[in-house]
């Protein structure tokens, strides 16, 4: 050129092997990201007098309604605490609450059957977990139907290939052509075969407790899985204010193990608590804090995780609602609370409403995961897959999620300050007119600078029609697709495998082929 | 995968162009410029160092850039080592009368002062073998005719970034068409509102979309011209 109009710098870095080089580095799989430590201050919506009220109100709560704790060894706990006991319910006065949640430790570390995947939670630390519990799947032909075991197993996949997943979580569709009884096996032993995360465990009945735990053992080893957590369970207080037997059931199992619970109450707000946000928050958070309590009755010092699950009712049709302003707002207030008792903080990210990965589940996922992540949430489950309130676990949306998850993870990273010397000298460098792509701090930093998402679509419009002008959810199962071409197993011990196998095939021996 | 021990001269010819093409591919200015003399030592026609070693390896990156594998940064950067055998081989082509990839004249429209996209397209160009003459920004008719007239190129390149700088080309090209001398030139635009369509209306041979685009239709009218099909 005559006209010099760009600056390029000789690149710093020498040899690395030409074409198949750089493939052999851009085609890697990115490595798992460690623990999200985060680096941004939690924001507080309201002011500390209010957080102070809704506490005081919750605790009024459990003092004059109390909350039903239907199991008798529960009952039996509670009364032996001091709790003013009459036949289930149960009113617990302020000091006990307060002493009993006060012995939960304010972050605890989760052991992955691979160390590297070891994480830890609470505190500035925080995990992204995909969904659970979906009957359905939105498969990779777009159809909806049932799931199968083999839509479990490729959710296990993808979420031990999503860099920015913490864990593998469980059930996150159900493999509903196995029958009840035996189900939990096979979903336990596809998230301990095809990823090496942290998991979640079963909590169904006592029994399936149990097996999980034994299978837990047969991984980790007996002795290490009765004080070490490895695995995290769900237990929902039926709102409004009732701990039933099936729950309390597997908080026997896991809190006696040492095994920490995520005691949120699942609150359609409006129907199952009043018709208030902050109304609402009081009534969780009463009901949330009981099962706390309860937890440390059976286990004190037991890690466990306080939560929510929070969705408005749509007034229309009394449909769970998603990603709306008010479910944002109320994780800023349960992220206040537990940041008062010193808890872990359970919420969800992307828990939409939609039936498709469409706009509205874009909108709704984007109001929730920002308040999850402003809010200092801690375990952030429901992170990949979720479409319809739940009910089904999309292929194109799980794909999604984790991709947004990596700039998620990024945003609550923080701002970093370690090349803002050299940026400055950029400046300087390339002056007015003039660009920036070939400075020496561009080619250090331009692959880490932004976040480079593959199935969003930043092309020209040619370029996009030149390609098929798909859709993202079309995009979103051509990467879900591509992902599970690429998998490969994580390791495990042979001895292990097989003792997993020959566990399941003594217990489906014995376990009913449909409920009784 | 560091390799600094590859010692260029101890390679046989077909080692040596492979490393040519990787070290093109990783943005090595000197090792391009080592590799491009070691050749014409060794009894090599400019020419062919041109096509076998650099076009060929700028081949590759272009391929690598449209697949997502490589950056612009990147890019730049070959085309940055590319630019820098070519200037060894430039007289040497010049004096042995060689083919010619094409010359290229580019700026921003009048009215325009947006040229990063330009500036990626004339950095590409280069990187493909092509000679380009930069008018920069702001240009009005008689600024590119003067350049065709001086430079006598194979190729006129517009860009415009505003809807309202992008009519001008048509008054480029009109004027061209006026002095009689438009189909004497390749005609090519560019630029973030335009679209096809827009190229047709103005009279343009061909609206290009990205760098790399512009650089495969560069190519393309290049061989239609010569007559040369591959």
């Amino acid at each position: 050129m005559n006209e010099p109009a760009v600056a390029v710098t000789e690149h710093a870095n020498r040899r690395s092997g030409g074409r198949l080089g750089r493939k052999a580095i851009r085609g890697a799989p990115i490595a798992s990201f460690p623990t999200l430590v985060r680096q941004i201050p939690a924001y507080q919506m309201v002011p500390d007098e209010a957080v102070e009220l809704i506490h005081q109100e919750s605790l009024l709560i459990l003092e004059e309604v109390g909350c039903e704790f239907r199991d008798d060894e529960a009952i039996a706990l509670w009364k032996a605490a001091g709790a003013d006991v009459s036949e289930t319910r149960v009113r617990i006065d302020r000091a006990l609450l307060v002493e009993l949640v006060s012995k939960v430790p304010p972050e605890f570390t989760l052991n992955a059957r691979n160390p590297e995947r070891t994480v830890r939670v609470g505190g500035k630390n925080s995990i992204f977990v995909p969904m659970y519990g979906a009957p359905y799947v939105r498969d990779l032909d777009n159809n909806r139907r049932y799931g199968s075991l083999a839509d479990l197993s490729n959710f296990h996949k993808l979420a031990y290939m999503a860099p920015a997943l913490h864990s593998s979580s469980s059930v996150i569709c159900e493999p509903m052509e196995i029958a009840v009884p035996k189900r939990h096996l096979h979903i336990i032993h596809s998230a301990l075969k095809h990823s090496d995360k942290p998991f979640m465990g079963i909590v169904t009945s006592k029994e399936r407790a149990e097996d999980t735990m034994a299978m837990a053992g047969i991984v980790f080893g007996e002795e290490f899985v009765r004080d070490n957590p490895v695995l995290v369970s769900i237990t929902n207080c039926n709102s409004p204010l009732v701990w039933d037997a099936t729950m309390l059931d597997a908080m026997k199992v896991y809190a006696r193990n040492n095994q920490p619970l995520i005691l949120a109450p699942f609150a359609l707000c409006g129907a199952s608590t009043s018709a208030s946000a902050v109304g609402a928050v009081a009534q969780v958070n009463a009901e949330a804090l009981a099962g706390v309590a309860f937890t440390q009755l059976l286990r004190p010092g037991s890690p466990q995780i306080y939560g929510q699950f929070m969705v408005t009712v749509d007034m229309k049709t009394g449909a769970p609602m998603g990603g709306t302003p008010e479910a944002a707002q109320m994780m800023y207030l349960m992220g206040a609370l537990a940041r008062k008792y010193r808890l872990p903080w359970r919420t969800s990210g992307f828990h939409v409403g939609s039936k498709l990965n469409d706009a509205q589940a874009g909108y709704e996922a984007n109001m929730l995961m920002h308040a999850a992540i402003l809010a200092g949430a801690n375990y952030i489950w429901h992170s990949a897959g979720w479409l319809e309130a739940g009910l089904t676990c999309g292929y194109s949306k799980f794909a999604t999620d984790c991709e947004q998850l990596i700039g998620w993870y990024k945003y609550a990273g923080g701002l970093p300050f370690d090349d803002f010397k050299e940026a400055m000298a950029a400046i300087r460098e390339v002056g007015p007119q003039g660009h920036f792509l070939g400075t020496q701090h561009t080619l250090e930093h331009f692959e880490s600078a932004f976040f480079m998402p593959t199935i969003m679509d930043f092309n020209s419009y040619e370029q996009w029609k030149a390609e098929g002008a798909k859709d993202h959810d079309t995009r979103g199962r051509e990467k879900a697709r591509n992902m599970l071409a690429d998998y490969e197993e994580p390791k495990l011990d042979e001895g292990i495998a097989e003792g997993l196998k020959d566990f399941i095939a003594r217990r489906e021996e014995k376990l009913p082929n449909s409920v009784s | 995968m560091s390799d600094d021990e590859i010692i260029l001269s101890e390679l046989s010819d077909d080692e040596l162009v492979q490393q040519m093409h990787d070290d093109l591919y990783d943005g090595l200015k000197e090792e391009i410029e080592e590799g491009t003399n070691i050749l014409l030592e060794r009894g090599w026609a400019p020419y062919k160092v041109l096509t076998e070693a650099l076009v060929e390896g700028m081949r590759i990156v272009g391929e690598d850039f449209r697949d997502g594998i490589l950056f612009v940064p990147e890019v730049l950067l070959s085309a940055n080592a590319m630019k820098a055998g070519m200037f060894i081989l430039r007289p040497l082509l010049a004096a042995t009368g060689a083919p010619k990839q094409g010359k290229m004249v580019i700026g921003t429209v009048k009215g325009d002062i947006h040229d990063i996209g330009k500036n990626l397209v004339g950095m590409m160009m280069e990187g493909a073998g092509f000679d380009v003459i930069d008018l920069g920004i702001n240009n009005a008719v008689e600024k590119y005719l003067d350049a065709i007239e001086q430079h006598q190129p194979d190729i006129i390149g517009m860009s415009a970034l505003l809807t309202t700088t992008m009519p001008y080309m048509k008054v480029v090209i009109d004027t061209m068409k006026e002095k009689g001398i438009r189909d004497d030139y390749v005609v090519l635009v560019g630029g973030a509102p335009l679209n096809e369509e827009f190229g047709k209306a103005v009279g343009a041979d061909a609206y290009c979309r990205d760098a790399a685009v512009a650089v495969e239709t560069a190519k393309d009218f290049m061989k239609r011209k010569h007559n040369v099909r591959t």
